[in-house]
């Protein structure tokens, strides 16, 4: 006894290093092998629903809807996990690595392309009811389909930009907005933002804008526009690969917007830098006439934000060549290392059923992906700008960077900068176009290498 | 039959001894840092993609930095970024660790309230800053209009003249303490009876800081210069909340690039790659530096 504890006295300190490592390395195992079971066995427990529902409203029907599932099946539980769009990458992606991934997912159809490409996405084509996909607009199941069939999300918002205006600013200064039969070029833009731009206090410094334009984001705003101007920056060459130029449809569009900003002087300046959301106030505060790229979901902002005696109306797309919308879709995704699939695709079903799917359209203030929410009569209302948000559903359209391996970091690593240098006035068109092209090859040609197929 | 001496302590290794003593805290270091660090160098090496296997690459990832534009360009706004607030922080600093050392009234309550800024984390600091300079509702641009020195609001953070500006103003404030509670310590340690010698000799302030304080306080300069070199190169939440990076890549410090590299892109290996590149170039430049400073103080 006594030799023992003479024992542990002289050696202590290898002892509890011994016993230091044997804690922390027992923690190195458990972690690798509860990382396996998620990949590998048969899960229990309830399925984990990651949301970014973040409307008030919005919240409450998911969960509601949830709720409703998990009464009707005791036995398959769903829980509501509340996701943001802004951690929601960083989230996913290790969950993907780690193997710790909720079961169901909420995000957009432009990046889940990019997870579908490394393989993260489970194959949902098998599990789809026929109600469903026939219901869904052909536009929106494009979005996720790839070409092999296999659909990696189900579409069911679609989020397509509106032109928001201010119907006292337009009588007062005479101009008559434009109608569904007649809808506005951007000749008709340009000479009514002229009428509408105005210096109402007499103080020499312009303080109402003809249209405002949150530029932050500027490489989304111009790609879906430059759909309806016939061009699309991307384009497939002689060999069948994918190419990016700038030409006369791409500079036409770009000439567009700069002369309003720079020739004209009628789009507020401030907004360059800022994102679509930040516009809003501005436009509350009644110092822009319109704000032609705007979210449909900012339309809930104008509901609740604005004042006694504010009037705000939607006005149906500005045609260039076409009407076209680019749009993006949110989706509901299951990872492919999911062991319930057919389960979590049950839920995903009941969640987006056509009464659902419309509660969900309204709560959020998007364009449901259903033919039979869009023609739901509470989807017609006019002052809240449903009756044009709907009837835009047959200027929807997918451009041809859908599925482009490489797109998200050719918009935010080539796109996005050379816009914003260009909105800033630090570039001719010219020069957009030749660094756009240059510095395109060298980021797609990294995705070309690796001869990843959409 | 009992021996007495067993009793006592047997002779010892003292080597043993002391490595009874070091292992308890090597033992979690070597596990939780050293092995996650060594295979992060690793993971530098390779062609690891998300949603890939992991590959050996050897040097691929530096070949491939070499001709990388968007690194480079990153390594330069990093370089710029680094020298520019180091600098101000330290002068800065200084100043302020001068006029603490004044024994003016209530020197310790500046003290606290000099530690403020510091005491928040960067993420906090970043919310701060981007309030300030919001451009409809921020203090900056009201202040400004108000004393009509501009007639529009500013977006700082989204202009491509002030935003690098926007940001250095923000880094350095939240720096300032840290270098001025450092050199506050330093001058504390000067003995006073030097500045009386040379007073008696007539030495003006500017003399006295030139050929007492500065040449006592060097070892402490040496010092914060290395860790904010160190610290200002890798920083990253600040940026995060102000500009991501924007606008048009402007803003973009190394550990931004790396990031979007991992998370944005999906290389991995990339960004492990250029976090590698990182630390050769602040070992080169503080081997560098630490060497003259000390060449000096021998020489």
């Amino acid at each position: 006894m006594n030799r023992m504890i003479s024992f542990i006295l002289n050696y202590k300190g290898f002892i509890i290093a011994g016993l230091l490592s044997v804690i922390i390395i027992s923690f190195y195992i458990v972690g690798e092998m509860t990382a396996h079971q998620r990949t590998g066995a048969v899960q229990t427990g309830p399925l984990r629903f990651l949301s970014l529902a973040w409307q008030e409203d919005a919240v409450k029907v998911v969960h509601e809807i949830t709720d409703q599932w998990n009464q009707l099946h005791p036995e398959q539980q769903v829980e509501v996990i509340q996701g943001s769009w802004n951690a929601v990458h960083d989230f996913l992606i290790t969950g993907f690595e780690t193997g710790d991934i909720p079961d169901i997912f909420h995000y957009e159809s432009a990046i889940i392309v990019d997870f579908a490409l490394r393989g993260y996405l489970a194959d949902l084509s098998p599990y789809i009811s026929n109600e469903m996909r026939e219901d869904i607009l052909d536009v929106n199941w494009a979005s996720v389909t790839r070409s092999s069939g296999e659909v990696i999300g189900i579409p069911f918002l679609t989020a397509s930009s509106i032109v928001l205006y201010n119907p006292d600013l337009f009588a007062d200064a005479g101009v008559i907005p434009p109608t569904m039969e007649n809808p506005w070029t951007w000749d008709d833009v340009h000479s009514a933002a002229k009428k509408l731009t105005l210096d109402r206090d007499g103080d020499g410094a312009i303080d109402q804008w003809g249209t405002a334009l949150g530029l932050r984001n500027c490489a989304n705003i111009l790609m879906n526009l430059s759909i309806s101007f016939g061009g699309s920056f991307f384009y497939n060459d002689d060999q069948g690969d994918i190419e990016v130029r700038v030409s006369e449809p791409e500079k036409k569009l770009l000439g567009t917007l700069a002369k309003m900003l720079f020739v004209d002087k009628t789009m507020a300046p401030s907004g360059v830098g800022k994102s679509g959301t930040e516009m809003i106030p501005g436009f509350l505060a009644g110092n822009y006439a319109m704000v032609v790229s705007s979210g449909a979901w900012a339309r809930q902002q104008l509901v609740e934000n604005a004042g006694e005696g504010f009037h705000w109306a939607v006005m149906p797309p500005i045609k260039a060549i076409t009407q076209s919308l680019g749009v993006n879709t949110q989706t509901l995704s299951i990872p492919r290392s999911c062991t319930r699939q057919a389960v979590a695709m049950e839920f995903v079903q009941f969640l987006l059923s056509a009464e659902n799917t419309t509660r969900l359209a309204i709560s959020d203030w998007v364009l449901p992906s259903r033919r039979s929410s869009i023609e739901d009569p509470r989807l017609q209302d006019v002052p809240s700008g449903w009756n044009v948000v709907t009837k835009n559903t047959p200027f929807l359209s997918v451009g041809p960077w859908v599925g482009l391996p490489g797109y998200v970091e050719w918009k935010s690593r080539v796109a996005n900068p050379i816009f914003q240098e260009f909105f800033a006035g630090r570039m001719s068109i010219e020069e957009v176009a030749e660094r756009i092209e240059k510095e395109s090859t060298s980021v797609l040609a990294r995705y070309q290498v690796r001869g990843l197929k959409w | 039959m009992a021996n007495p001496v067993t009793m006592t302590a047997p002779p010892r290794n003292r080597n043993l001894d002391q490595l009874q003593l070091l292992l308890p805290i090597m033992v979690p270091v070597l596990l939780i840092s050293f092995i996650p660090l060594v295979r992060g160098i690793y993971i530098g090496f390779t062609d690891y993609e998300l949603g890939g296997q992991i590959n050996f690459s050897g040097l691929d990832n530096y070949r491939i930095m070499m001709q990388d534009r968007f690194f480079w360009r990153s390594m330069g706004v990093g370089f710029l970024w680094t020298a520019v607030v180091t600098a101000l922080q330290i002068g800065l600093g200084m100043i302020l660790a001068l006029l603490l050392n004044q024994g003016l009234r209530w020197t310790s309550l500046y003290s606290v309230l000099m530690l403020v800024p510091w005491a928040m984390p960067p993420i906090v600091r970043g919310l701060m800053w981007r309030q300030i300079y919001s451009p409809d509702t921020g203090a900056l641009n009201l202040i400004l209009t108000q004393l009509g020195l501009i007639d529009n609001p500013i977006n700082w953070l989204a202009s491509f003249e002030w935003a690098l500006p926007a940001i250095i103003v923000a880094g350095v404030w939240g720096e300032i303490p840290k270098a001025a509670l450092f050199f506050l310590a330093g001058l504390k340690t000067i003995p006073g009876s030097l500045y009386e010698a040379a007073e008696l000799d007539g030495a003006s302030a500017i003399r006295k800081f030139r050929h007492i304080t500065l040449p006592m306080m060097k070892p402490v300069i040496a010092a914060v210069v290395s860790l904010s070199f160190m610290w200002n190169f890798n920083a990253f939440g600040l940026i995060w909340i102000l500009t991501q990076g924007g606008p048009g890549g402007l803003t973009r410090l190394p550990m931004l690039a790396a990031y979007e590299e991992a998370f944005r892109y999906g290389y991995v290996g990339y960004a492990a790659a250029i976090g590698n590149v990182m630390v050769i170039i602040i070992s080169i430049f503080l081997f560098f530096y630490l060497r003259l400073q000390l060449k000096e103080r021998t020489g």
